[in-house]
């Protein structure tokens, strides 16, 4: 493998053919660490080193754990979001047919000369419905 | 193929100085940190988002289990409620027949 340098302005180059071994070592790093060899390269050539702050390894399980836990939750909701929009559908079937069944005992009541019941807790629960 | 990298004009200058392969070779433990360090920021980031995901599928979770009892406990309220007015409208009914009976048996 050549490595060719240039400078960002100006004329210039330095050339230099890194033996195998070396070549060997960078694409190790490169393959581990899924960067290619040119970016194990520019951190030397650029002087960019950096150290991590604490143990990778043990974030590597914590977003591991992670993503579990999400994934079990996310199986776990489409088939209860699939229930919940079910027993809704149900319940506005039988809101429709409160609705009937209340206004027809409102006027059996009415002919009939009998007291008439708001029902309101029970009609706010059928407008939730039929919403 | 060659790899070609371009540098600032001062770290060039540096670099002629240089013996490049020993340079390279002295390094490479340093880019393997720098690597670690540059997987440990994007992890970081990931597991921010991954929490920040977790929370909200909890919290609609929490919303939904509690619309499905919710609409459960209304189901069974209103299945009942029209159990009983079904029964009711058609005692209702034999009532206002019954009284009519007896209107058109007066007429």
């Amino acid at each position: 493998m050549k490595l060719i340098i240039r400078p960002k302005k100006g004329l210039g180059k330095i050339e230099v053919e890194l033996p195998d071994k070396l070549v060997e070592e960078i694409n190790r790093l490169s393959e581990r660490y899924a960067v290619d060899e040119k970016r194990v390269l520019e951190i030397i050539i650029s002087k960019s080193f950096r150290e991590p702050k604490g143990n990778v390894e043990v974030l590597e399980n914590e977003v591991r754990e992670l993503e579990k836990k999400v994934a079990k939750l996310e199986k776990e909701w489409a088939p209860l979001r699939y229930k919940a929009y079910g027993v809704s559908e149900d319940n506005k079937l039988l809101a429709i047919e409160l609705n009937a069944l209340l206004a027809e005992n409102s006027q059996l009541k009415r002919f009939l000369g009998k007291k008439i019941e708001r029902n309101l807790e029970l009609r706010k629960l059928i407008q939730y419905y039929l919403r | 193929m060659p790899v070609e990298i371009k540098v600032e004009g001062k770290r060039f200058k540096e670099l002629k100085k240089l013996d490049l392969l020993e340079l390279i070779e002295k390094n490479l433990s340093k880019v393997e940190k720098t690597l670690q360090a540059e997987r440990e920021a994007f992890l970081i980031e990931k597991k921010a988002r991954l929490e920040e995901k977790l929370r909200e599928i909890e919290d609609e979770l929490e919303d939904l289990r509690a619309f499905y009892e919710k609409a459960l406990r209304d189901k069974e309220l209103m299945t009942s409620v029209r159990e009983k007015l079904r029964r009711e409208n058609e005692e209702l009914k034999k009532e206002l027949e019954e009284r009519r009976r007896e209107i058109d048996n007066k007429a």
